[in-house]
């Protein structure tokens, strides 16, 4: 007969509960170093911002400057991208070595690379658009540079690490057949490593349109500068359709992406 | 005369097994019209990009001649006094260090229990899918969660930090609580992804034995799903430190704080200074964040 | 491809009759310091077929695979048609000497049939020909022919993955006849195949050796196919040779020896032998 009372039992110490007490006493000790200021417009700010947003600002002449920004942000994104792929590609053949035929001239490059990358990608891309602000000016090339780079960074370590992670043995049967590296990658590492590839463009596309909105940091035009504008005239209403604009586009990139693969992958 | 090209290859998923009578029918062009989609694309947002603001690009020379110039600058070339031969600097932005990274591991913390608290409810499968419990209440909770996640994970932190401002006190904790209102929802949406591709089996033997919805979710969803969702936060927590700057830009606290008042005032080894670090920290989060996947695994 | 084609290659060793193709001699193979094959000699004469025959774990797949130059051998030689395979591993010439019909296929699943075909003569081309061939509607007719023959011509522009586990073995096959080596390695060609299937499977790899005057290595599990489809059939146990014999000579009696052999020894720790 089984009873129904419950015993406790010693836990055995492993990795996993090791794992749960850095994590739980990590986010305490952090809890605890935080002096909690309380509100500074207090609730009544909130409750105003609040009904404001769901009351947004629908006049045309507000929405044709929303689209026009929302065009603008999606414009820089998508060059961004651009940039991102020209970077990320030849950044990943290098950080995976792929195309290596010797072995040290392979750890040499991988070594080099991957702290280049790192550098690049550790930077967060407004603050990319801080530093070519100060080089370029308030060109638009600062914005897209200052997505293209990190992003290009990140897409080549993430496009490597897949290149790198295809499975074995149809890369042994052509090499087998004679496939020399760059051919591996053509017919072998390329087409295995497909599904996530193309997943993975559209994500960071999703990631781009957000950080494309927030380019106004740097005074460049968009969705971000137009929060900004409205945050300073105390327009909150005009915010939450600015708010709205960007939960859309990020939707429909998000919806595209799925769209596409359910149509390119089975 | 039909072949398939790279850009199809590149969206091409993997072997998927073969199920009979369900062939696909493939547009053997349809990788090269993707490929001048795309072209067009990125054409029209240059077009659009270069269109949009007045101020030309400098030329190269005078571009060149002012990278010099900052790195010089950066470096303090021409300064007597550079920040990194100050130990009152380095005590300085040690400290704010350490706020940065309390933030983001508040923010990571705020943000994993919100999207542990909200992830079933977003999850199909369970709510109004197999096994939950559908009717309109299931649709209500799944609706809901999955709507916080989107409008969460679509606004960015920095608009996010300049809402927080408006209610909180700047500081770290306006900026733990920017950061993790965003990362709510990339975290809840990534785990209803992985709660909804969860091995069906156990789940179905466990209701078998009778178990409830509750007993389902701890005995079947969790000790599943849990891992993966770590994994993830401990990802995230990477990028939630790379993110801290700006908010800290905007929230007044951290180093994102000091390299606004430092570049305000021109102070510029200050600012190479606090970049230093910056990437130091990323860096060294980078190592921590794989470091415990390792033990997560 | 026209039948009887036999194409002049005296470095490929395939004209010279009576010479042996592939020669073992005193091979040992090792996985993880312990002892896995051999030491193993055997000689095939060009033009022959042989099936490679034995309880699994016997160290067939591993044979082929040192055939292949895909395993180095702990010890010993492996000539191929004259040549010293250690000197021919990472060569452009050594795809043309020995191919292997891998057991699982090992085919790019999200590349057409006709990419996957062609993928065989990546050792013959240059760089430029290799993209060209993937992004352009350009057919090489070599590998055109090599699916038609494999009986695939209607479905040359399919997805690899859309295909039934048979029809991908055959592409693979094709592959392998795009590749044009002169000794074909198959390893356990008809393990999924029903009765009918695996003698028409085996026919087609007879009919490639035969027509193209290869030689042919095969491991199959099953003798009677051995005994049916093949010159000479050799029973490999522990990674030796147990019995090495022409067709008609594998009675029931040598085959229940190679089987019953493995009881006694059956307590041991099973080596890692493919």
């Amino acid at each position: 007969m089984t009873s129904a009372v419950l015993v406790p039992v010693r836990p055995r110490p492993g990795s996993r509960s090791l794992l749960t007490a850095l994590l739980v006493g990590a986010v305490v000790v952090s809890l605890l170093a935080v002096e909690v200021e309380g509100a500074s417009g207090g609730g009544a700010a909130a409750r105003e911002l609040l009904t404001s947003l769901v009351q947004p600002d629908l006049s045309p002449g507000f929405l044709a400057t929303v689209a026009e920004a929302a065009v603008l942000t999606v414009a820089y994104a998508v060059a961004g991208m651009s940039v991102a792929v020209v970077v990320g590609v030849p950044g990943a053949l290098l950080v995976s070595g792929v195309l290596a035929r010797r072995r040290t001239s392979r750890a040499v490059t991988v070594v080099a690379t991957r702290g280049v990358l790192a550098t690049l990608r550790a930077v967060h891309e407004l603050v990319w658009a801080l530093l070519l602000l100060t080089v370029l000016g308030l060109h638009p090339l600062s914005g897209v540079l200052a997505i293209g780079i990190p992003y290009g960074a990140t897409m080549a370590r993430v496009l490597g690490d897949r290149l790198l992670d295809v499975p074995r043995a149809p890369l042994d049967a052509l090499t087998a057949a004679g496939a020399s590296p760059e051919q591996l990658l053509l017919y072998g590492r390329l087409p295995l490593a497909g599904a996530d590839l193309a997943g993975y463009l559209f994500y960071r596309l999703e990631c781009a349109v957000r950080a494309a909105a927030v380019l106004s940091f740097i005074g460049l035009g968009g969705i971000g500068l137009r929060i900004e504008v409205a945050l300073a005239d105390l327009r909150f209403d005009q915010v939450g359709t600015l708010l709205l604009a960007l939960l859309l586009l990020v939707v429909a990139v998000d919806a595209t992406a799925r769209a596409a693969r359910a149509r390119l992958v089975v | 005369m039909s072949t398939t090209t790279s850009l199809e290859q590149a969206h091409a998923g993997p072997a998927p097994a073969p199920v009979p009578g369900r062939r696909r029918r493939r547009t053997p062009w349809r990788g090269w019209v993707a490929a001048v989609v795309g072209a067009a694309l990125v054409v029209a947002a240059w077009a659009t990009v270069l269109s949009a603001e007045a101020s030309p690009l400098p030329p190269l020379p005078e571009i060149a001649e002012r990278a010099a110039g900052f790195a010089g600058d950066l470096l303090g070339v021409a300064d007597p006094t550079p920040a990194y031969r100050d130990a009152g600097s380095w005590s300085r932005v040690g400290g704010l260090a350490v706020d940065t990274v309390v933030m983001s591991v508040l923010a990571t913390g705020l943000a994993g229990l919100g999207a542990l608290a909200t992830v079933a409810g977003a999850s199909r499968s369970l709510t109004v899918g197999e096994f939950g419990p559908g009717g309109p209440l299931g649709w209500a909770v799944h609706l809901l969660s999955r709507g916080l996640h989107t409008v969460t994970r679509s606004v960015p932190e920095v608009v996010w930090a300049l809402l927080v401002v408006f209610t909180l006190q700047p500081g770290v904790l306006a900026g733990a609580v920017a950061l993790a209102l965003h990362e709510v929802g990339v975290l809840g949406r990534l785990g209803a992804d992985v709660a909804d591709s969860l091995d069906r089996g156990p789940l179905r033997a466990l209701r078998a034995t009778g178990a409830g919805r509750t007993a389902l979710l701890l005995y079947g969803v969790l000790p599943q799903a849990l891992p993966q969702l770590v994994t993830f936060l401990l990802y995230r927590w990477e990028v939630v430190l790379r993110a801290s700057i700006v908010v800290g830009f905007i929230t007044g606290a951290g180093l994102g704080f000091a390299l606004r008042l430092d570049l305000a005032f021109r102070r510029w080894t200050d600012v190479a200074l606090v970049l230093l670090t910056y990437v130091l920290l990323v860096w060294a989060v980078d190592l921590a964040s794989s470091l415990l996947r390792r033990l997560a695994r | 491809m026209s039948r009887a084609r036999r194409r002049p290659a005296p470095d490929t060793g395939r004209t010279v009759d009576g010479a042996d193709a592939c020669v073992l001699d005193e091979v040992t193979v090792a996985y993880g310091g312990r002892p896995a094959v051999g030491p193993l000699s055997l000689a095939v004469p060009t033009g022959q077929a042989v099936a490679l025959v034995g309880p699994s774990g016997a160290g067939k797949t591993t044979v082929l695979r040192v055939l292949a130059g895909q395993v180095a051998p702990a010890s010993g030689a492996v000539v191929l048609a004259g040549q010293d395979l250690a000197r021919l591993r990472g060569r452009r010439e050594l795809p043309r000497l020995v191919g292997l019909l891998p057991q699982r296929f090992d085919l790019v699943p999200q590349l057409s049939v006709r990419h996957n075909a062609q993928a065989g003569a990546l050792g013959r081309w240059g760089l430029l020909r290799s993209v060209a061939a993937l992004l352009l509607p350009l057919e090489h007719p070599p590998a055109a022919d090599a699916v038609r023959r494999v009986g695939l011509g209607e479905r040359s522009a399919t997805r690899v993955a859309d295909l039934s586990g048979g029809e991908q073995q055959r592409v693979a096959i094709a592959r392998l006849l795009v590749q044009d080596p002169a000794v074909l390695l198959a390893d356990e060609p008809v393990a999924s195949l029903d009765p009918a299937r695996a003698d028409q499977l085996l026919d087609l790899l007879r009919g490639m050796a035969r027509d193209d005057g290869r030689t042919l290595v095969a491991s199959l599990h099953a003798p009677e196919l051995a005994r049916r489809h093949f010159d000479r059939v050799v029973g490999l146990r522990d990674g030796r040779v147990v019995f090495d014999l022409p067709p008609a000579q594998v009675t029931d009696d040598v085959l229940e020896g190679l089987y019953r052999l493995l009881a006694p020894v059956e307590h041991r720790p099973r080596q890692e032998a493919g």
